[in-house]
């Protein structure tokens, strides 16, 4: 496997990774669950532009920032777009 | 500076890290989590542990905590790879004892340079 193709590969793991990770986001807003909000929101943050998507992680880092306080309506929104420009 | 140990729960960001890093010629190993960087310390001694914060069971500042207080290793720059990005994050993981402070998401085009300047401060 070349270099690119493993990188190719990487980001391929890491797409089927982000869009259970944004399922789980759903579920968690749904539950009102802010501990497993800010989990999640902090992991994809801290990885979707290093794979292409950085607005991902520009709208994880403003959930995790305000995942304590937020309303369950706010954080919807921002999971919503998140889902968005990841199919972008 | 040849031997790296990148310790990251998340697989998918750990392999980029040492995708990135091998590229470049480096020895990479790879742990996972506080328990796996003591074992990997008790055999090797690498030149930079890179380091995430937010670990299972014992996070990172704790891992460093022991190297230190140990003297598992005498010789590795450890370095702080981490998505705790807010105002004061960096002044925490200094005053931890961390010696340079990598914040995530890592840019693929730089992250090899940034490891080397932290690394040459």
């Amino acid at each position: 496997m070349s270099r690119d193709d493993e990188f190719e590969e990487l980001r391929s793991l890491f797409a089927e990774d982000l869009a259970e990770k944004i399922k789980e986001l759903q579920k968690a807003v749904a539950n009102s669950d802010h501990d497993v909000i800010c989990k999640i929101s902090h992991q994809i943050g801290g990885s979707a532009k290093s794979f292409g998507y950085p607005e991902v992680s520009e709208l994880a880092h403003e959930l995790e920032r305000s995942a304590r306080g937020i309303s369950l309506e706010d954080a919807a929104v921002l999971v919503k777009k998140m889902s968005e420009a990841f199919v972008l | 500076m040849q031997d790296i140990l990148v310790v990251d729960d998340n697989a998918i960001n750990r392999q980029l890290a040492v995708y990135l890093l091998k590229k470049k010629g480096y020895n990479v190993f790879e742990a996972d989590s506080g328990r796996q960087v003591f074992e990997f310390l008790a055999e090797q001694s690498p030149d930079v542990i890179l380091l995430d914060i937010q670990l299972p069971e014992m996070d990172g500042i704790e891992v460093l905590r022991r190297i230190r207080e140990d003297g598992m290793t005498k010789k590795a720059k450890v370095i702080a790879l981490t998505a705790y990005t807010m105002r004061g994050d960096k002044e925490r993981f200094d005053a931890a004892g961390f010696d340079g402070y990598l914040p995530k998401p890592i840019d693929p085009k730089t992250f090899a340079d940034q490891i080397l300047e932290i690394c040459d401060s």
